[in-house]
């Protein structure tokens, strides 16, 4: 049986979820659970945990719709700042995991970005990865340990040996030359509305 | 920390603060600077959209979690009646251009016209008794229109506080009944609900009594908020009263 919300933009999504219909929530998850499980997965390592965020995430839309604003961005944008936001939480609650990431980050560093199935997502994620690869080296390395690792700046520094103030002016300067890049592509919101 | 960050410190910090970054004490600070600051809540949105796309990745939802999802929230308490009360969402008519927003363009030319609508009519109702009586004849003419919805907007007692008739036309006519007076700061807005938008019919003042207002036809319910005078475009409050349209 088809969704009848299938063809509804993600805004009008957000509008019937408030109203209680689930096959809104079911078609936002159709559109979206893939990225936030991908992103979840990517900082927990672990598929369980990844999937709880997964559920959480998706309950809280269901349980406060109004948290999101369509005039702040794509609600892909908005789930994927909320899981990363209660991935940090996650990680470091739970130092013991922490720690193996720590060995394990730089193998991670140099990890192919996710590339999925859907043709305009695959379009996306071959971009913003070709921006991230006009990085230097040290941009990148420092804005994936924070962003995808759920370190502190100051965690990355002394993973990297580094001082704090060389990683925090990296992850700056990549952070603006990334979004600066990606304007230059066309890149902005409304390639990731559904 | 030791000291206080001074502005220039805490603008620096905003790109770290933007992927959680920062140590629990700085994001203290910042919090408080950003809670000031309209231009540097501006630079860490647009930063937290930038590193979003880093993590731009399509791909299946994991097996499962669906029907784990779907269980919790059939489970979760709502409200009784055959129409939800609408919580309401944000709804801008000041949207960034999407694939496809000739919908959302449409209503807010439709909320916008409304709007001035309503207001000439609730101009008419605050004009005098005279007037008024007209409304309300217009409003008792149309209750026996053939093809007209009719809705009772109630509480969450199930006390009628409004009733609303709406032509085949779209106009609709809606007469208050138990409705409270507000503060002169306040106003009652009145709202159209169909499965993709809630948009705002109109302001009705702080003790409406009888209110002309045009309903899209695919509005499927209205609902009643309560709300600073004015009005708002889009509204987190909780309804004082909703009802389903029917025939």
């Amino acid at each position: 049986m088809s969704n009848p919300y299938a063809d509804t933009e993600d805004v009008g999504l957000v509008v019937a979820i408030a109203r209680y219909k689930e096959d809104a929530l079911a078609e936002a998850y159709r559109r979206h659970a893939g990225a936030v499980f991908a992103l979840a997965a990517r900082m927990l390592w672990e598929r369980m945990l990844a999937e709880e965020v997964v559920q959480e995430i998706f309950l809280r839309l269901w349980e406060r719709p109004e948290r999101y604003d369509r005039t702040r961005g794509a609600l892909r944008s908005f789930l994927l700042m909320d899981t990363h936001a209660r991935c940090v939480d996650r990680v470091r609650a739970d130092s013991r995991r922490r720690e193996r990431e720590e060995r394990s980050a730089r193998a991670e560093m140099v990890a192919e970005y996710d590339l999925d199935l859907e043709a305009h997502d695959l379009t996306v994620a071959e971009q913003v990865r070709e921006v991230v690869n006009e990085l230097s080296d040290g941009e990148r390395e420092a804005i994936e340990l924070a962003y995808f690792g759920g370190h502190t700046y100051r965690e990355v520094a002394r993973i990297l040996g580094q001082p704090e103030g060389t990683v925090k002016s990296r992850i700056r300067t990549g952070l603006m030359r990334l979004r600066s890049q990606l304007l230059d592509r066309g890149i902005d919101e409304s390639w990731i509305v559904n | 920390m030791d000291r206080q960050l001074t502005p220039a410190e805490l603008r620096e910090l905003l790109p770290v603060y933007a992927i959680d970054a920062v140590d629990d004490d700085e994001r203290a600070a910042v919090d408080a600077f950003l809670a000031q600051d309209a231009e540097a809540r501006a630079e860490v949105e647009s930063l937290q959209r930038t590193a979003s796309y880093l993590a731009h990745t399509g791909g299946p939802p994991p097996a499962g979690v669906w029907e784990r999802l779907e269980a919790v929230i059939r489970d979760t308490p709502r409200p009784e009646g055959t129409v939800p009360p609408p919580r309401l969402v944000p709804v801008s008519a000041a949207a960034r251009p999407a694939r496809s927003t000739r919908r959302w363009q449409a209503l807010a030319v439709a909320a916008v016209v409304v709007a001035l609508a309503s207001i000439s009519l609730w101009a008419l109702d605050r004009g005098g008794s005279e007037q008024r009586v007209d409304t309300a004849a217009l409003a008792q003419r149309a209750e026996a229109t053939p093809g007209a919805r009719h809705a009772d907007l109630q509480d969450t007692d199930g006390t009628t506080l409004a009733r609303a008739v709406v032509l085949p036309d779209g106009t609709g006519y809606l007469t208050t009944a138990n409705l409270p007076a507000l503060a002169d700061d306040r106003t009652y807005q009145l709202w159209g609900v169909d499965d993709h938008a809630t948009i705002s019919l109109g302001v009705m003042g702080s003790n409406p009594k009888v209110v002309a207002f045009h309903a899209a036809n695919a509005s499927q319910a209205l609902a009643i908020t309560n709300e600073r005078a004015g009005g708002v475009v889009s509204s987190s409050e909780a309804p004082t009263a909703v009802g389903e349209l029917r025939t």
